[in-house]
């Protein structure tokens, strides 16, 4: 019946957390707000300063970037998907806006607790730096293929 | 004493000897209370005289030898001796014959007047003396503060606050005392001193000579033992000043302590400084004693050359017996008014020294002239005309220039524009302006005179000074707002006959010690200055400046979170009432429901704690604050009767080991304690023993005092937020049951000590936003309270409460320094009040430095707006030092400093077109 042991159990199947021990993890969860979203509301909309990151228990959401001919969706996020990661890791600014497509669930984890973890967690510390190279690579992996398709564009 | 001698003595610097000071403020009570000590000597001698007389005459019998003797009571007749007259007696009233028994209760009657007449003399001279010296004490610190208040400013950069403090009050806190008996002291002892001297003289001259040498070997020789302990005194004070200073600068400077792990560093800087003072406390105490032991030594061998050389001359039979006796009983006398001298002296260097040491710190050459503050009742006349700088230069105290010969001239109503880097000279000039930083040469006149000669009533009223740095002070933001509007009482409360005949004591006890006097608690707020007609309609000016630094809504923000006495303001919460009504309609029709759940006498409150749920209420005299609740036996009864006290204690059993195991190897200070709602992080390391104590142990068998700290916890728990699972429908309806069992047992008594959450009534403990909602805002919804809150303001706004919660608002605390506030909201306030005094010119000194460029930018535009002038407010002139120099364009003229001197001044616009410095400044 505890919705914690949910919440822990959620947060164990996220990659990034699955070597954290589970006191660890039910601290985090302990100390996250649980909350939900409507239909078409923003989680966080793009330019705000980082405070928080999300992890999605309930429903789908989309995440949009907005560009010169307005708002274009670069992907959806589903059940177990953990968004805003990267920017509370530093200072930037949300880079994309997160908006529910439906009735949402998510686990709200601040800024202050994900980096408390991180600094005391070094298993957790090395699972956010491995997924940090996994994106790494991914992105360099599409600039590549994006340029090589440039260029037989322009060839 | 005329004004004008007053103010000739106030400019004087302060008497730098403190008798010289006491002498001439209390020469008249000094000279009566001498008198009235002389006029009670007679009394004291009787009532030591009279026990010998009464053991010796009616008790012993000595003249009552014969059974039907008589003495005679109350003969005064005076024996006169021979060279007057020839001798004889004069007999002013010749008394009662008396028989033994009546002689004695006769006499011992006049003992028992003459105690009660003594006492009373005592008394009197007791009180005047603490009243003399009180008064003193009172003059001599007022004094002190009047210097602060007219040091030049760059004063405050030698000396700290907190030195200042601890000079002012604990530094002349020993002078009370002394100031009382530091002129009746040395008279009368010297007086006793000196008969017992006459009398040994008078007995034998030589044996009267030695005491006389002794005793002036002792004057000699003391006050060249003293010199090193006077000495050490001074260091005393100034180490111990200095420390109330550092500790001072710790405090203030505490965060750069914490993020530079400098804790350690401070602590050993403080422990060399106790040490200092240690070590010069004790010296000093060595050498006090030491002096002591002299003295007390000195006052012993007088009597040893009394025996041997008394006694030689006596055996040699040069000297009468009688009269060695006679000397030695005299010499008796001595010690304790000579000793007695003796400190009051010590006293009276040591308190000179230290009166000296602050007088000093006191004294400056350059404070300014009293007359500029002289208290000035009317309206002064507005400035107009122009201001007119010439030659000015400005130099700190280091010698280097802040500003080089600016030579400049603007209209007081002008809107002028400043701009220049940091440190080009705008911010001195800005000071100067402002009479914050004299001119070292050159000059600035406003209206034709000199601008640093014209009273504060003048420069104080007709101009207004703002910079990014001003101090706030606790109080209410009301008071915050209006203290620029402040100058001199302006109407009397209204008194009734004993707060009349109180005031007038207050205000005759305060001319007595040299303060001035006005009452504090008169209406001391000019309000026509701010353009409003009293204080009914102030808050209307109030909310105009505070919509100029867009502040209003913070004040309608807080004013939700402020509680209201229904006794006092009965209508505003029958108003309120209103609101909760229309509130609950809303929740009916719209989305809105799901963000509040509403409170309901049959109904659990999941947003609400089970104490909450409970008690259905809030404590109103700390008796069932949540904390208290499991030893409350009232509670503690109704649990028991719900089967609910065993239920609870799994929870709380349960919520511990939770904390437990979460929280146990986490430092105190950690952020994920934050979280933790139903215990003190300090807490974990109490529960962990209880927790090992109670396992597998049955509920009855558990100990009560670790049943109490297990009950406690639960109490907080709100199942949405903590989330474990604690709460099911069936103890739901237990809670429900137990809240109805509470309320129809409370007693009579206990029932003012609960303030119930019902729909018709006002609840005095909780803020007004809870009593609009009798709810709580639900969990889980990021917008939610934003929501309520928008919510809330439209029905305040339908209400047209607006004004009345504006008031309520306006009473928040703002804490010590105005922390309660962010740095934001203290330049707004500090900005919007110098608005509100209506000035003829505005001096703006970088004063918006803490906000975003988008506000500073509406602000200027605002306020320029402000200063041409409507219906209501009359125009006035701009002086502000940017920084953003872009927005000078909005401005009619721009200075532009560089390098401490002037080196543009026109309009800003076409200045902008051209190659200009300031050109340069906008790219």
């Amino acid at each position: 019946m505890s919705k914690l042991k949910d919440e822990v159990d959620l947060l164990r199947s996220i990659p990034m957390f699955s070597n954290v021990p589970p006191n660890k993890l039910k601290l985090l969860a302990f100390a996250s707000d649980r909350m939900t979203f409507d239909k078409g509301q923003n989680l966080f909309m793009q330019g705000d300063a980082a405070d928080a990151a999300y992890v999605i228990i309930e429903g789908t959401a989309d995440v949009l970037v907005s560009t010169s001919e307005g708002e274009s969706s670069v992907a959806k996020l589903e059940r177990n998907a953990f968004v805003g990661d990267m920017a509370i890791f530093s200072d930037i600014n949300r880079t994309a806006t997160v908006r529910a497509l439906e009735h949402l669930e998510v686990l709200r984890i601040k800024k202050e607790h994900m980096m408390e973890m991180v600094l005391d967690t070094p298993s957790l510390t090395l699972a956010v730096l491995e997924t940090l190279v996994d994106r790494l690579t991914k992105t360099t992996k599409d600039l590549s293929e994006a340029r090589l398709e440039l260029q037989k564009l322009s060839a | 004493m005329s004004d004008k001698d007053e103010i000739y003595l106030e400019n004087q610097p302060l008497e730098k000897n403190l008798l010289r000071y006491v002498w001439n403020h209390t020469r008249r009570e000094q000279l009566w209370i001498l008198s009235v000590i002389l006029i009670s000597m007679p009394t004291l001698f009787l009532v030591l005289d009279l026990p010998k007389n009464i053991i010796n005459k009616p008790v012993q019998g000595i003249g009552f030898e014969d059974v039907t003797a008589t003495a005679t009571f109350l003969n005064l007749s005076i024996d006169y001796p021979d060279w007057v007259f020839g001798g004889g007696t004069l007999t002013l009233f010749e008394g009662f014959s008396m028989e033994r028994l009546p002689y004695l209760l006769a006499l011992s009657f006049s003992f028992l007047a003459l105690v009660c007449v003594n006492g009373l003399f005592k008394f009197y001279i007791n009180t005047y003396k603490g009243r003399l010296g009180e008064r003193m004490l009172r003059r001599l610190r007022y004094d002190l503060v009047d210097r602060v208040l007219r040091f030049p400013t760059n004063q405050f950069r030698r000396v700290k606050a907190s030195e200042i403090a601890s000079m002012v009050k604990d530094e002349v806190e020993p002078f009370g005392e002394f100031i009382g008996d530091a002129f009746v002291m040395p008279v009368f002892l010297g007086g006793q001193a000196l008969i017992a001297f006459v009398f040994i003289l008078l007995q034998n001259v030589w044996l009267g000579l030695l005491a006389v040498g002794v005793i002036i070997f002792q004057m000699i020789l003391i006050p060249i033992l003293r010199r090193r302990v006077l000495e050490l005194g001074r260091m005393r004070q100034l180490t111990a000043r200095q420390l109330s200073g550092r500790i001072g600068e710790v405090v203030d400077g505490i965060t750069a302590v914490h993020v530079n792990d400098t804790s350690n560093l401070e602590r050993a800087e403080i422990s060399s400084r106790l040490g200092r003072i240690f070590d010069i406390r004790y010296e000093l105490y060595q050498r006090k004693f030491f002096v002591k032991f002299i003295n007390n030594f000195l006052a012993q061998l007088t009597p040893f050359l009394f025996y041997v050389i008394g006694g030689y001359f006596a055996i040699r039979g040069t000297l009468d017996i009688g009269q060695l006796v006679a000397v030695i009983a005299a010499y008796k006398e001595l010690p304790s008014p000579i000793n007695g001298l003796i400190v009051w002296d010590q006293k009276r260097v040591d308190i000179n020294i230290k009166y000296a040491q602050i007088v000093e710190q006191f004294n400056t050459d350059e404070a300014l002239d009293a007359r500029l503050q002289k208290p000035v009742p009317g309206p002064v006349e507005p400035l107009d005309g122009n201001v007119v700088v010439s030659n000015l230069v400005i130099n700190d105290e280091s010698g280097s220039s802040l500003l080089e010969d600016v030579d400049t001239k603007f209209g007081v109503h002008d809107v002028v524009a400043i701009v220049g880097p940091v440190n080009s000279g705008t911010e001195a000039m800005a000071n100067a302006l402002a009479r914050l930083q004299n001119p070292s040469s050159g000059r600035i006149l406003a209206k034709g005179s000199n601008l640093f000669d014209m009273p504060e009533a003048i420069t104080g009223r007709r101009m207004s000074y703002v910079s990014g740095d001003s101090f706030l002070p606790q109080d209410t933001m009301e008071n915050t707002l209006l203290y620029p509007l402040k100058h001199v009482p302006l109407a009397e409360r209204p008194l009734d006959e004993a707060e009349k005949s109180a005031k007038t004591r207050w205000l005759a006890e305060a001319r007595a010690s040299g303060n001035i006097e006005l009452d504090i608690n008169d209406d001391w707020v000019d309000y026509k200055a701010a353009g409003a007609a009293g204080a009914e309609d102030i808050h209307i000016q109030i909310r105009r400046v505070l919509e100029i630094v867009e502040l209003d809504q913070v004040v309608f923000d807080l004013s939700l979170r402020q509680t209201l006495d229904p006794a006092e303001n009965e209508q505003l919460c029958a108003k309120i009432l209103e609101a909760r009504e229309r509130f609950r309609g809303r929740l009916e029709q719209e989305e809105l429901a799901k963000y509040v759940e509403l409170f309901d006498g049959k109904l659990y409150n999941s947003q609400a704690t089970i104490a909450e749920n409970l008690l259905f209420g809030t404590s109103s005299d700390g008796m069932f604050t949540p904390d208290k609740l499991a030893s409350n036996p009232h509670i503690r009864k109704v649990l028991r009767d719900g089967g609910l006290d065993e239920a609870l204690y799994e929870m709380g059993v349960e919520l511990a080991s939770t904390a437990v195991e979460l929280f146990a190897d986490l430092s105190s200070d950690n952020p994920f304690f934050e979280q933790l709602n139903f215990m003190a992080p300090d807490e974990i390391d109490d529960y962990q023993p209880i927790l090992a104590r109670v396992a597998g142990v049955d509920f009855d068998q558990v100990k009560e005092a670790d049943k109490e700290m297990l009950l406690r916890l639960p109490f907080n728990y709100v199942e949405p937020r903590n989330r474990l699972g604690l709460l099911n429908d069936e103890y739901r309806e237990r809670i429900l049951k137990a809240r109805h069992q509470f309320q129809q047992d409370l007693s009579d008594e206990l029932e003012g000590s609960i303030s119930f959450y019902q729909k018709d009534t006002y609840n005095r403990m909780a803020t007004i936003q809870d009593n609009i909602l009798l709810g709580r805002v639900a969990y889980g919804y990021s917008d939610a309270a934003e929501r309520v809150q928008q919510e809330i303001q439209q029905i305040v706004e339908e209400l047209n409460l607006q004004d009345d919660m504006f008031k309520v608002g306006l009473k928040f605390n703002i804490g010590t320094a105005g922390k309660r506030l962010t740095e934001v909201q203290r330049q707004k306030i500090s900005f919007a009040r110098v608005l509100l005094k209506r000035s003829d010119l505005l001096i703006v000194n970088r004063a918006l430095n803490a906000m975003d460029s988008r506000t500073q930018k509406r602000i200027v535009q605002r306020v320029i707006k402000l200063s041409r002038g409507d219906e209501n407010n009359p125009p006035f002139g701009i002086f502000w030092v940017l920084m953003a120099p872009a927005y000078a364009q909005l401005f009619d003229r721009v200075l532009v400093f560089d390098g401490g001197r002037l080196v543009e001044d026109g309009d800003p616009v076409e200045l902008a077109k051209t190659e200009s410095a300031y050109a340069a400044m906008l790219v």
